[in-house]
């Protein structure tokens, strides 16, 4: 098996570590626009895998893909996986461009391959957990997605960019569009990430999950941000962005009826979100590979993969799932 | 009337070093968050529970 691997970025040349770390891939074809950045990765990385640069190759040579390019290239990439027959796998994280790649779902179907949207940190590990927590329930009325961190560059400037446009949450059978930074939320992550606060964004979760169940009533996301991070969103990125953040952090709220009582689930998982993103995109992938993908067409991961064995194979890799046990939460 | 400018330049002049003490506090503070009941637990078992 062989599968290439667009953006040797912080999560990319993670994914492509993973694959050839877990011997399901003979081998990878990592492709990048900056040399440098191929170089530097494939040096870490062994001897199976094959650098392409810019210009790339007419065809893409590989039996599926993971897209982890930045932000703005991810649909061309996916348009040309879909003419190549190819199944993908997309660490999409980009409003705007999630729902532009949602509608090439009839070009994927024809294809006959399965295309797996978000499957990331957060999207990808919230919908995840969000999809085992409704075993939980015999009827789920409220999703609630909190997201903190940032993995490489270009998945901190989505970050910052965020919190200056509009977030979009489904309620009552509608989209309502919120300003972002307003509707602030003081919430626990798993330790050692703690308390944050928590701001509307223009996240992909509530898109993502409104795909997956559309039967639920109220689906919101909401990202942890500081004061300054508020103040600065409007603005270019002043400073330039760290090669990697620290420790993030995701959480998912479920509220709903079981039995006769309503209850509310929260499920989460700290990992540097380029880690966590890399074990998600690089377990999806196989699974694609395995025939264990039963959508055809475009699918976040909720709707995908069935949650247990899935969130299994992550906590094999190092990416546990939590539940936060607090006064009649999870009972 | 001079007496009317400097009480306008001096009440402007308190208003900004106001603005900028609260802005500077409000951009470097931060309020200890509330006491959290409860804790998280690593989902274990055959159903993830």
């Amino acid at each position: 098996m062989r599968v290439a691997v667009l953006g040797a970025g912080a999560v990319g040349a993670r994914v492509a570590r993973q694959l050839l770390a877990s011997d399901s891939v003979d081998q990878v074809l990592l492709r990048d626009v900056s040399s440098e950045r191929l170089a530097r990765s494939a040096g870490s990385i062994g001897d199976r895998v094959v650098i392409e640069h810019h210009p790339f190759p007419a065809t893409l040579d590989a039996d599926a893909v993971v897209v982890a390019s930045p932000r703005g290239t991810q649909l061309a990439a996916v348009e040309e996986a879909i003419s190549a027959g190819l199944p993908a796998v997309l660490v999409s994280d980009g409003l705007a461009e999630t729902v532009a790649i949602l509608r090439l779902d009839r070009a994927a179907r024809d294809a006959g391959i399965p295309v797996l949207v978000g499957a990331g940190f957060a999207p990808g590990l919230t919908c995840v957990l969000v999809a085992h927590g409704m075993s939980w329930f015999d009827e789920v009325d409220e999703i609630h997605v909190y997201k903190m961190g940032a993995g490489g560059p270009a998945c901190a400037l989505v970050h910052h960019r965020a919190l200056s446009r509009f977030s979009y949450d489904w309620r009552d059978d509608a989209w309502t569009r919120r300003p972002g930074g307003s509707g602030r939320e003081l919430c626990w992550f798993p330790e050692p990430v703690g308390p944050r606060d928590c701001y509307r964004a223009a996240l992909a979760d509530p898109v993502l999950l409104h795909h997956a169940f559309p039967g639920v009533g109220r689906i919101t996301s909401r990202m942890a941000a500081t004061r300054r991070d508020r103040l600065t969103a409007p603005m270019p990125m002043l400073t330039p962005t760290h090669v990697e953040g620290g420790t993030g952090a995701v959480r998912v709220e479920l509220r709903g009826r079981r039995g006769t009582a309503q209850e509310t689930l929260v499920l989460g998982a700290a990992e540097r979100p380029a880690v966590g993103a890399a074990v998600v995109a690089a377990t999806a992938i196989e699974w694609v590979l395995d025939g264990r993908v039963s959508v055809g067409g475009m699918a976040g991961l909720a709707e995908a993969v069935e949650p247990v064995g899935f969130l299994g194979e992550l906590a094999d890799r190092g990416l546990a799932t939590e539940i936060f046990e607090g006064d009649g939460a999870g009972s | 009337m001079r007496a009317i400018v400097r009480a306008v330049r001096q009440a402007a002049a308190a208003v900004s070093v106001a603005a900028a003490v609260v802005t500077a506090l409000r951009l470097r503070g931060r309020v200890a968050a509330p006491m959290q009941f409860g804790g998280w637990r690593r989902l274990s078992g055959p159903g993830l529970r």
